[in-house]
């Protein structure tokens, strides 16, 4: 059998320490009985800890708060939840990561102005991230602003490395039909992307100054064109001849 | 956040900020909440106090794009973190924590102001980290930080990883040993 009195002051000690006593010692601000006198006494005295003044911060962290996080070592602050530091539970519950479907000016748009502020002049320049992200920057800005904006956020833009393996990609996708549902390349359509992209390589050459203004266009544009005389184009077109059927029933 | 004056809309755009690596708004949230960290882990038992908690903002910090809610739960999430660190802090020593004496360079932190002041702080801390290293580790987990780190029983039930009633409950148990320890020894603080 068990000591009553044991049984008894525990009993005590639950009624004593419900809920609210405990927060009336804990947080000071209700009153409490003067048998916890010493407790509350305590509780001031471990409260007051927190009252010896801001710790000096580290010298990274001192380097963190004058330059920023990204001009001082490029660190990435946008990391996977994976890799929080926190109690499960709170772990399971952040994002894993922002959408990618999110585009980069909904997230721009999304930022406090205080955080718009604090991503300075370079992201600030929305017309070079604009052109950055439909790529068609020159291929040195295009990487630099590519580069910038997967550094310091979610997403990615197009570098010009990208644009060339890409042009590869359209030319086959052409030609399968995966693109506009029709079998064949369209030479003219993918001339004017290859000498686009040829332009913008040729204006980051040593050479840039030579390159030309426009992509020329039309039959002048081809070698000799100034030699010889414009070949005629016929107002009319040919009916394609007429393919007998063959005899085994397919041809 | 840290800060409880701080209203919601205050606490997301310095939140907002932090996230992009602005200087101001990472010093602002250490300047909030590093005061109540180092004082949690002084009162722990740390060894290396203010390293420690330089330590622990560069965690935050490099972890702060991951991070999503309220004030009050990044408080907790700066806790848990904070905690964390004191783990692998006193794994690393492989012993007992300490119970050093309340560091000088607790006092001399403080504002200069007056000698006697600075002396009974000092004495206050040590008694308070004395009682506390009596009880058990979980038990002075849970009081330390709701005292020193201000955090609510929830907060605390989600810096620990421990349900609410589990953190109740030894929360009722330690205030209760405390109780027990001051009442025998019949000196107040």
């Amino acid at each position: 059998m068990s000591d009553p009195d044991g049984y008894e002051a525990e009993m005590l000690r639950r009624r004593l320490f419900d809920d609210e006593m405990s927060e009336a010692i804990l947080t000071g601000r209700s009153p409490v009985p003067d048998e916890f006198a010493a407790l509350v006494s305590f509780a001031e005295d471990a409260r007051a800890l927190t009252r010896s003044g801001v710790p000096s911060p580290g010298s990274e962290l001192r380097a963190m708060f004058v330059d920023g996080i990204f001009a001082e070592n490029g660190d990435l602050l946008v990391t996977a939840a994976s890799n929080v530091h926190g109690p499960a539970q709170q772990a399971a519950g952040l994002p894993k990561r922002r959408s990618k479907t999110m585009t980069f000016f909904e997230w721009i748009a999304g930022l406090s102005v205080g955080a718009k502020a604090a991503l300075g002049v370079g992201i600030a320049a929305a017309s070079v991230t604009g052109a950055g992200a439909a790529g068609v920057l020159p291929g040195p800005i295009q990487d630099a602003v590519s580069s910038a904006v997967s550094t310091v956020t979610p997403f990615e833009f197009p570098s010009s490395a990208n644009s060339h393996a890409d042009f590869g990609k359209t030319v086959a996708n052409d030609a399968t039909g995966t693109s506009d549902s029709t079998p064949g390349v369209d030479g003219k359509s993918l001339a004017s992307t290859a000498a686009q992209n040829g332009l913008a390589s040729a204006g980051t050459t040593p050479a840039a100054g030579h390159a030309p203004a426009a992509v020329p266009t039309g039959a002048a544009s081809t070698p000799g064109a100034g030699n010889a005389p414009a070949p005629t184009v016929p107002t009319t077109v040919p009916s394609p001849p007429t393919i007998p059927p063959h005899p085994g029933g397919r041809p | 956040m840290a800060d409880a004056r701080m209203n919601d809309a205050e606490f997301d755009e310095l939140l907002s900020a932090a996230q992009v690596g602005a200087g101001w708004a990472l010093e602002s949230i250490y300047r909030d909440l590093a005061p109540a960290v180092a004082g949690y882990l002084r009162a722990q038992g740390s060894e290396q106090p203010e390293d420690l908690v330089s330590e622990v903002f560069l965690r935050v910090f490099r972890d702060l794009g991951s991070f999503s809610g309220t004030g009050p739960r990044f408080r907790s999430w700066v806790f848990s973190i904070a905690h964390a660190r004191l783990v692998d802090e006193r794994r690393r020593r492989a012993r007992r924590p300490a119970i050093a004496p309340v560091g000088l360079e607790h006092a001399e932190a403080r504002a200069a102001g007056d000698v006697e002041d600075d002396v009974m702080a000092r004495l206050a801390a040590e008694r308070v980290r004395a009682l506390c290293s009596r009880l058990s580790p979980d038990q002075r987990d849970v009081l330390l930080l709701r005292l020193v780190g201000d955090l609510t029983v929830e907060q605390v039930a989600a810096a620990l990883g421990k349900s609410i009633g589990a953190t109740k409950a030894l929360q009722r148990r330690g205030l209760a040993a405390l109780h027990r320890q001051l009442v025998r020894e019949g000196v107040p603080l």
